[in-house]
């Protein structure tokens, strides 16, 4: 074994080393940041803060605080803050025994089947909630729902009677709260995996029994994730659009959401109007995720991993099954009766018809593969699903892996840029958008870049966390030891930092392209007759109560999602999803 | 095969952090010499100096005559051809094992069946052979650490650097793998760096050992010298039990303590210090007035028993001593025991009585 051998091509051989010198991207990278966020993030929100104090040209224009004053002093426009705050607590509430107790019991007992609730419940954020809503008038509307048809058949009563009625606020709630009990036990089941079994052991051995050591010890040490859960779910309930739209509107009740898409869609200029409207839910919702934040510590964005390791789970003994039959209908309302129902409509000519032979067709995707207006926005829905997807990730890898390797000066304040529209309610965004992007000299309004910005802006947040997060698992020290193997800073980014990274960046460009493709509160206020995308579309359809196509639709953009899932799953394994929370 | 130089190399983190305080070093060819402190002080920074993986603010590094890192200049790792373990091990989990420990041979120019050659041999050095194609995830701690091993050693390296490579194994492997280190380096004889806060295992493993403190060197020397012969307090009592007793020289023989007592002990040209180190084991117990002999010979004190435990094949005693402020820890034969309250006559030869500085 020769010295040649281990000589390092380019190794000095005497005199003095060579400089290397190092060149600072400070400047170019802070630019091109500054740029974004001023325009995804500042200049929205400032066109929407000027617009709030401005009567529209057509009338004096000029500084006013008019539109505040109507905005909070009229009572049909101040109803739908009291309804709004009223479905937050109701819904937050709710979702918080539901998600809370599921996750005690996924966590702590011997449940059967632990992981199918688990896995149930991460899956029905695959069901977009305004689907989700359409497909619960199917099943639980006054005449014409199936549940009702069938209690009625089942103990002979008349045509009258009627169990449910989802047309109502306690409707709108229960429909609410499926989607948002999710949020809840995913931040209570990773607080409750993060606390030592050790601890929950010691309080038994000191004689404390199950459901003592529960509210003693238990309870207290989870406190942070529940309120977390609690304000998540509430949130949720405050910002929705679609649920409101599908079945408040009809019960002749306006949420702040529809409210406010109602000034934007009016026939006289409420731009200022709808700005001062949108103040209060801005305000409330960025100052909710930041007490979030705050509350849940650095570690605001839980996983549904954490170290659970070995724990002796509680014997739930007799009640091992009921308790099990319980967990399952939340997710059998949210994800099994809603699909059904929407499977089993699109293939109905008359949704009245019942199940029967002579009722069924397949009329109804056949229109909407047919018609111009639905090919076109199930085109646009991909598009945008792809450019915000692409978009949003490549933003959010390079700024994390800048902030992460600290290439730059100032580095430490990325992560905040980065994350700085969380909390923006997306129809909020779109009123800021449509402020700044309809005058010249940036006219965007009209194309689908406007739509394009909403949803970058909208999940840049959601793509920074993840690939963050993948950063955050490379140890330092894999690339240094490539280096000192002796490769130098691009094969080490070949060889190592990309194949490592690269599971990240293909999570969190699923995990922006999934909810990309049913965007409806920021889309439904930005598109025109060219960009219309699927959920706008649906709703339309809802509108003129096409409900066949509707299904099909909704089925449609389904298995579009499960594809995308599926694609994940293969390419990522199964742990993607768990950075969704 | 090198020898390195480190020369008043000076590393400042932030404005004020002296990770590494103007430290001197010479390492021989072939020779494995460990940085031993407690957490903090520098070791893994001075690492990562000879590494390259971060500049000095002053003072130079220089391996076989060429400066490779100085105040202006650094030639980057990749050019330095040393090889690191590193404390995580920074095994690559796409990489399967051979693949791993194969990686670094491209970069000499060693491709094909000669590089499968040396991957090959190596992996059986470490005793992986028959695991090759498995992947990192698949393996335990110590075989993570048997690969990190193969792949530092299969290039050949001028240098090996080792930040304490042991410490997230469990004990009984932990004591395993120190002897084979030992082993591998007689093997390849690779000029190494090995940093540990354990001192037992910078005994085993290093021909020296030198002892850093805040940034700073305290004492380099052969493991039987840091231990015998220590130079400062802080090595004394980071080495080893000691007890060490504050006072003065009163003659090149004699060291009085604080409180009176005298103790003998043997000149050293010159040697200053305020303190003596007496090794627990070094002093020896009778029974009260035992004949232990001239007393010009050696020290002999008479004390009686504050504590005794015992251990099997030891008895750790605390004996109080007239003369004394702190009571002497006394490691004794069992054979013999004194309970509590006995009184006892200690010895302690002239050569037992190390005179080290405070600083
Ligand atoms: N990158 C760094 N930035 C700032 N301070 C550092 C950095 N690396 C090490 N230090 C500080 O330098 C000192 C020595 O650290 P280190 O060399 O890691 O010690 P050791 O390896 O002996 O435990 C410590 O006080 C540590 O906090
Ligand atoms: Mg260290």
């Amino acid at each position: 074994m020769t010295q040649d051998a281990q000589q390092l091509p380019g190794m000095i051989s005497g005199g003095e080393p060579s400089a290397t010198k190092k060149f600072d991207y400070t400047v170019i990278v802070w630019v091109v940041l500054l740029i974004l966020l001023i325009i995804l993030v500042a200049n929205p929100i400032f066109q929407l803060f000027k617009e709030s104090f401005f009567v529209s040209e057509d009338e004096a224009g000029g500084f006013t605080f008019q539109n505040y004053i109507d905005a909070f002093e009229t009572d049909e426009y101040y109803k739908p803050m009291y309804i709004t705050m009223m479905l937050a607590i109701s819904v937050g509430s709710i979702s918080l025994v539901v998600g809370a107790v599921m996750a005690w019991v996924v966590s702590r007992t011997d449940i059967p089947f632990p992981n199918l609730i688990r896995n149930g419940i991460l899956a029905s954020f695959v069901t977009p909630p305004f689907l989700g809503a359409i497909a619960w008038i199917f099943l639980a509307g006054q005449n014409e729902g199936w549940l009702n048809k069938w209690i009625r058949g089942l103990f002979g009563l008349s045509d009258e009677f009627y169990l449910f009625d989802i047309f109502t606020m306690k409707g709108v709630i229960f429909a609410m709260s499926l989607y948002t009990f999710p949020l809840v036990f995913i931040v209570v089941l990773a607080g409750l995996n993060n606390i030592s079994s050790d601890v929950e052991d010691a309080a038994n051995v000191a004689g404390g029994g199950t459901f003592h050591t529960m509210f003693s010890i238990t309870l207290p040490l989870v406190a942070p994730s529940l309120f977390a859960g609690f304000i998540l779910a509430a949130l949720e309930a405050m910002i929705l659009f679609g649920i409101p739209a599908v079945l408040a509107i009809p019960a002749g009740q306006h949420t702040m959401t529809t409210q406010l898409r109602a000034f934007m869609v009016s026939e006289d200029d409420l731009l200022g109007l709808a700005s001062a409207y949108a103040m209060p839910m801005l305000i409330l919702a960025v100052g909710m995720v930041w007490t979030r934040g705050i509350v849940l510590g650095r570690r605001g964005y839980a996983t549904v991993g954490g170290k659970g390791g070995q724990r002796r789970p509680q014997k739930l003994g007799v009640w091992r099954i009921p308790i099990f039959v319980l967990c399952m209908i939340p997710l059998v309302c949210a994800i099994v009766l809603p699909a059904m129902a929407l499977l089993t409509t699109s293939f109905m000519k008359n949704l009245g018809g019942g199940l029967v032979w002579s009722n069924l067709t397949l009329w109804n995707y056949h229109f909407i593969l047919t018609n111009d207006a639905v090919r076109e926005s199930i085109y646009n829905t991909i598009m945008l699903a792809i450019m915000a997807a692409t978009g949003a990730t490549i933003v959010a890898a390079i700024s994390a892996f800048i902030a992460q390797r600290k290439l730059i000066r100032g580095h430490e304040y990325i992560g905040f840029m980065a994350t700085a529209p969380i909390g923006i309610p997306g129809i909020v965004l779109a009123v800021g958008l449509f402020a700044a992007y309809t005058k010249q000299p940036f006219v965007l309004y009209g194309t689908l870049w406007i739509m394009f910005l909403a949803y970058l802006t909208k999940y840049l947040p959601l793509a920074y966390q993840t690939s963050n997060a993948g950063l955050t698992s490379i140890h330092p020290e894999l690339e240094e030891s490539c280096r000192i193997m002796g490769a130098n800073r691009l094969q080490v980014f070949k060889d190592v930092t990309v194949p490592l990274f690269k599971t990240a960046v293909i999570a969190s460009w699923i995990l922006v392209f999934m909810p990309s493709l049913r965007e409806l509160s920021a889309s439904v206020l930005l598109w025109t007759t060219n960009t219309k995308v699927i959920s706008v579309v649906i709703v339309d359809f809802y509108e003129e109560t096409l409900l066949g196509p509707i299904s099909a639709l909704g089925v449609l953009l389904l298995l579009i999602t499960l594809v995308a899932i599926a694609v994940g799953f293969r390419l990522v394994g199964r742990d993607f999803m768990r950075s969704a929370g | 095969m090198a020898v390195l130089d480190l020369k008043g190399l000076l590393k400042i983190f932030g404005t004020d952090v002296r990770a590494v305080d103007e430290i001197d070093l010479h390492i021989e060819h072939g020779e494995l010499i460990s940085l031993l402190g407690p957490s903090g002080c520098g070791k893994t920074t001075t690492l990562r100096l000879v590494a390259g993986f971060i500049d000095p603010n002053a003072g130079e590094i220089v391996m076989d005559g060429d400066v490779v890192s100085n105040a202006n200049s650094v030639i980057p790792p990749e050019r330095r051809n040393m090889s690191m373990i590193f404390q995580s091990y920074a095994i690559w989990p796409h990489k399967t094992v051979s693949q791993n420990v194969g990686y670094g041979l491209k970069f000499r120019g060693i491709t094909g069946a000669e590089a499968d050659k040396r991957v090959k041999s190596l992996l059986s050095v470490v005793q992986m052979d028959h695991l090759g194609a498995r992947y990192p995830s698949e393996l335990s701690g110590g075989q993570q650490q048997r690969v990190a091993l193969a792949r530092a050693l299969v290039v050949e390296p001028a240098v090996l650097l080792l930040d304490e490579p042991l410490s997230n194994l469990d004990a009984n492997l932990r004591e395993e793998m120190r002897f084979e280190i030992r082993r591998l380096h007689d093997e390849f004889n690779i000029t190494s760096i090995y940093v540990t806060h354990d001192q037992a295992e910078a005994m085993v493993t290093s021909d020296r050992i030198c002892v850093m403190n805040s940034g700073k060197i305290e004492q380099v020397g052969k493991p039987s010298d840091i231990y015998d012969i220590p130079a400062t307090k802080f090595v004394a009592e980071f080495v080893g039990v000691t007890n060490s007793i504050p006072g003065k020289i009163s003659s090149p023989e004699l060291f009085e303590a604080n409180d009176g007592a005298k103790f003998m002990m043997n000149a050293d040209g010159g040697k200053t210090g305020e303190l003596v180190s007496i090794r627990p084991h070094r002093i020896h117990v009778h029974a009260e007035n035992a004949d232990v002999g001239g007393a010009d010979a050696q020290n002999v004190l008479d004390g009686e028993v504050t504590r005794g435990y015992y251990f099997g094949s030891t008895v750790d005693y605390l004996v109080k001593v007239p003369g004394l402020e702190e009571p002497l820890r006394v490691i004794g034969d069992p054979h013999q025991f004194f309970g509590v309250g006995s009184k006892v006559r200690l010895t302690i030869e002239k050569a037992a009585v190390i005179l080290v500085s405070d600083s």
